[in-house]
């Protein structure tokens, strides 16, 4: 009986050692992709006389995948969740999302940036430095709700590359490649007297 | 019980049937969102986390079933190496497709997406997007030179001319939006022929380095859905310090903004699909992978209910027929079905049936030659012939109880051996095996002979029958004691001898002597001398004749007593203490006593019994002779007699001498009348105490002493009721 069983057990071994070290290498694959770096250098809600506006900068260094992407003319679109609501998990008007997109035309050789909710605000530029620059200064409009916040009052932001927008062939493989998972940490901050 | 069912099935049945169906949803999912549909893309984490949770399911409860199988191998369940091999042989037949279609699906998708990007077509579009910029190139030259031609104008335009002087630019130069920009930054003029663009973009810092640095921006720019041309030239003649600018939308024709878009948008397509076209493998390899997976599992799965649905038949018809085996006939067996297992099934049904009933006819036919058996072993046992049974090759099969006692030996030690090696064990008995031998190997079928064998009981005469069995089944030996049978006949024919001697010639001695005796005194002393001695010696030797034939005639008459003896309790020792104290005073004899602690009693006629210990002493002295002083012992002992089935008491009354012993060849003849190796002696005196001993139910046997002489025992059995302490007659 033994010498019958040992085989087996010396193949089911031999198979999971192979799956370990597949696993291993992919993963050693995975991250040897150098990420991408996102940061809120810094944020407030300004007000205007037409609505109360989030002044953003934020540092973007898109990861090498994400750029040859751009290049390929795949827009890249974040999203933008400020939330000075009390209560997080209750609905509250104190919520707002952008969706900001990069994108690259190669007729003109330009990268253009546009608020997907403002589609007014868009702007062009020649080089990829110049685009991921402009995101050092955004305005982005907020609902009116951020005009009346109390003083003191938190205010949480969050910026992350929107998966969901990739192209379908796209979607899977960021679910598990680092370079194409970029989020920045949570920025917040007390919101003065509205 | 109803909800451990209920877990039961959600385990085995539902679990897995909803893992399955979870991973095909995923499958299905992830692959219409990889070609471009469906919108789940912001549930990818839940949806292969339930795919992962899927296969994890359908992985334990493959396990499960596989452990299970194993231990069903382990115990011997029946079916279990069927199922086994069907499962194994299921997964080979549907496990190897699946793979081949994977790889040749791998293959195909591998192949299908590397025939998108066409060399060629890459570079026709490459060349389409580089004409598409050599006539936007061509168009923005001519914009930038119309839009210095303009700034040159504007250059001597007074300022509250600079508005009009836009608008009539505007309809020349065909633009969307002029504007002039002061050196400060602000609009100093503008005007627009659309009015989607009637507010100015403003330059940003990149484009102001531009003009600053080359003199003119000239840009095509995306502005909204649009491509549009922004050309941006400073207005010749003022100060570099407050230098204005003049900034120009200027639109492309209808026919060529389409033809480039449709250049840039076929041109972009393609280098996005080249970009995505490994993440495109992969994306479809994952999922063709899950979809092999999903198959392998569900193939597997599916095996096993398959194996189990086809191998449970079977094997509660192996366990039933397990228990057939064992004779147990009421096992359930498996509902049959409309196929040949059903067909099967029944014929097992049947054939359980035929041996249950084969079985119960054999067991009755067992049973009724067992008591046969039974009934015939305890007819051989009760036999008082000895019978012996030999299988065709001579071996003994059977032997009964009486043939063990009639030959003295425990036959049935040798049962299975043949009668060579019961001679090599009992050479003793060789008067009686090698007639038998001789008689089985000479094929008689019926045969029958006289024999007479030593054996530890002594010399016996047998009658030997014998007979073949029916169909060369063996052989049976019969052998009838003879021994008693004669001593009884010579008994009886010695009393009919005894009754006549009494009876014919007591009668005429009395005349006789009485006769003798008057012609003794009629003529002794009147006749001559010589005549009266010759007178007085013949008529004494008559008269002592005729005292010795009466003695005699009484001796056979004592022998041949009709009457039979009146038995009472009798205090043994009591009564050998009155004959003896007889002896007691006689100086010739030397005469000491033994006699058992107690009073043993016996049922005896006391006069009989005196009869016999005279004639045992009488014996004793006769043998003893003249030659040296008689010397006897008389000694009662109480013995048991374990040979018996009954428990039961003798009392032993031995009268041993110091005689010259027992002649040669003693044997129960000697207790036999008329039988004597003395001068003196009617040879009736061991006969009469053999007869009074017989007479009590008791025996007689002679030995001889080691210290020489020999000793008659006479063996009584003890009155067991008198012996409680009854009333006690001695004489």
């Amino acid at each position: 009986m033994r010498s019958s069983k040992r085989p087996a057990s010396t193949v089911a071994r031999a198979l999971v050692a192979l799956v370990l070290a597949c696993a291993v290498a992919g993963c050693g694959a995975l991250a040897a992709q150098q990420p991408g770096t996102l940061v809120i250098r810094n944020a407030r809600v300004a007000g205007t006389i037409d609505a109360p506006m989030l002044e953003i900068g934020i540092d973007c260094k898109l990861s090498g995948p994400m750029q040859d992407a751009l290049d390929h003319g795949i827009p890249l679109t974040f999203r933008i969740r400020v939330d000075a609501s009390r209560w997080r998990l209750l609905p509250s008007d104190a919520r707002a999302e952008h969706r900001i997109e990069l994108r690259y035309f190669p007729l003109s050789r330009r990268y253009q940036v546009r608020d997907l909710d403002a589609p007014v605000d868009v702007r062009s530029f020649a080089t990829p430095g110049n685009l991921l620059a402009s995101l050092n200064a955004m305005r982005l409009p907020l609902p009116p709700a951020f005009a009346t916040l109390s003083r003191g009052a938190p205010v949480r932001i969050g910026v992350e590359l929107e998966t969901a927008s990739l192209p379908g062939a796209l979607r899977l493989p960021a679910v598990f490649e680092p370079a194409w998972q970029l989020s920045s940490t949570e920025y917040t901050w007390l919101a003065k007297a509205g | 019980m109803a909800s451990q069912g209920w877990l039961k099935f959600a385990l085995r049945r539902a679990l897995p049937a909803l893992a399955v169906l979870a991973l095909l949803l995923a499958s299905l999912k992830l692959a219409e969102d990889a070609a471009g549909g469906g919108g789940a893309a912001q549930y990818y984490r839940w949806i292969l986390a339930a795919a992962a949770v899927s296969l994890a399911l359908l992985a334990v409860a493959i396990a499960q079933r596989l452990w299970r199988l194993r231990i069903e191998l382990e115990r011997g369940a029946p079916g279990a190496r069927l199922g086994r091999r069907l499962l194994l042989m299921l997964v080979l037949l549907a496990v190897p497709p699946v793979v081949v279609i994977y790889g040749f699906a791998l293959r195909f998708l591998d192949a299908t997406i590397d025939n998108w990007f066409n060399v060629k077509l890459e570079a026709a579009l490459d060349d389409a997007l580089e004409i598409g910029r050599i006539v936007v190139d061509e168009r923005l030259r001519t914009a930038e030179q119309q839009s210095v031609s303009l700034a040159t104008k504007l250059a001597d335009t007074p300022a509250d001319e600079l508005q009009r002087a836009l608008d009539e630019g505007i309809d020349e130069l065909g633009a969307t939006q002029l504007t002039v920009f002061g050196g400060d930054g602000r609009v100093v003029a503008t005007t627009s022929s659309d009015p989607r663009y009637l507010d100015p973009l403003r330059p940003d810092a990149t484009m102001q380095m531009r003009v600053q640095g080359d003199g003119r921006y000239a840009a095509a720019e995306p502005i909204g859905d649009t491509l549009m041309l922004r050309v941006a030239v400073p207005v010749a003649g003022d100060v570099p310090a407050s230098r204005r600018l003049l900034q120009g939308l200027y639109p492309l024709p209808t026919r060529l903004q389409a033809l480039t878009r449709g250049i840039e948008n076929a041109s972009f397509d393609f280098q996005r699909l080249k970009f995505l076209r490994g993440s495109l493998k992969l994306t479809f390899a994952l999922i063709l992978t899950f979809a092999l997976l999903l198959s392998v599992l569900m193939v597997t799965l599916a095996a096993f209910g398959v194996a189990r649905r086809l191998v449970a038949p079977v094997g509660r018809l192996i366990a039933a027929t397990r228990a057939v085996g064992a004779g147990r006939y009421d096992t359930p067996l498996p509902i049959a079905s409309n196929d040949e297992l059903g067909f099967l099934v029944n014929s097992f049904a049947q054939m359980t049936r035929e041996i249950e009933f084969a079985s119960a006819r054999a067991q009755k036919s067992a049973h009724e030659t067992e008591r046969q058996r039974a009934w015939l072993v305890a007819l051989l046992e009760r036999l008082s012939a000895g019978v012996l049974g030999f299988d065709p090759d001579g071996r003994l099969r059977i032997a009964n109880r009486a043939a063990e006692a009639i030959l003295g030996i425990g036959a049935t030690s040798y049962i299975g051996r043949s009668l060579a090696e019961i001679e090599r064990d009992e050479p003793q008995l060789a008067a009686f095996t090698e007639p038998l031998a001789r008689h089985l190997r000479g094929g008689l079928r019926e045969w029958r002979e006289e024999l007479v064998v030593d054996t530890a009981g002594g010399r016996r005469v047998l009658m030997l029958r014998g007979t073949a069995l029916a169909d060369d089944a063996g052989y049976v030996a019969v052998f009838d004691d003879l021994t008693v049978l004669n001593r009884a006949q010579r008994d009886a024919a010695w009393g009919e001898v005894a009754r006549r001697l009494a009876h014919e010639v007591k009668n005429p001695l009395t005349p006789i002597q009485l006769a003798a005796e008057r012609l003794r005194r009629r003529f002794l002393g009147r006749v001559s001398a010589e005549e009266s001695e010759l007178i007085d010696r013949a008529t004494h030797t008559i008269v002592s004749q005729v005292e010795a034939l009466k003695t005699m005639v009484n001796a056979f008459g004592d022998y041949a007593r009709p009457q039979p003896p009146t038995l009472r309790p009798i205090a043994l020792n009591a009564l050998l203490d009155d004959v003896l104290d007889l002896y007691e005073n006689d100086q010739r004899i030397g005469l000491s006593r033994d006699l058992a602690a107690g009073e043993p009693l016996v049922r005896a006629d006391a006069v009989r019994l005196r009869q016999a210990l005279h004639n045992l002493i009488k014996n004793a002295l006769e043998a003893i002779g003249d030659a040296k002083k008689p010397q006897l012992v008389v000694s009662t002992r109480i013995v048991r007699d374990d040979d018996r089935s009954e428990d039961r008491a003798f009392v032993e009354l031995a009268v041993a001498d110091n005689g010259p012993g027992l002649p040669a060849g003693f044997g129960e003849r000697w207790f036999e009348p008329y039988t004597t190796s003395k001068n003196k002696g009617t040879g009736l005196g061991l006969a009469v105490v053999k007869k009074i001993a017989e007479e009590h139910g008791g025996s007689i046997r002679a030995e001889n002493r080691a210290q020489g002489g020999a000793v008659f025992t006479l063996r009584l059995p003890i009155d067991a009721v008198q012996s409680t302490g009854q009333a006690v007659t001695v004489g």
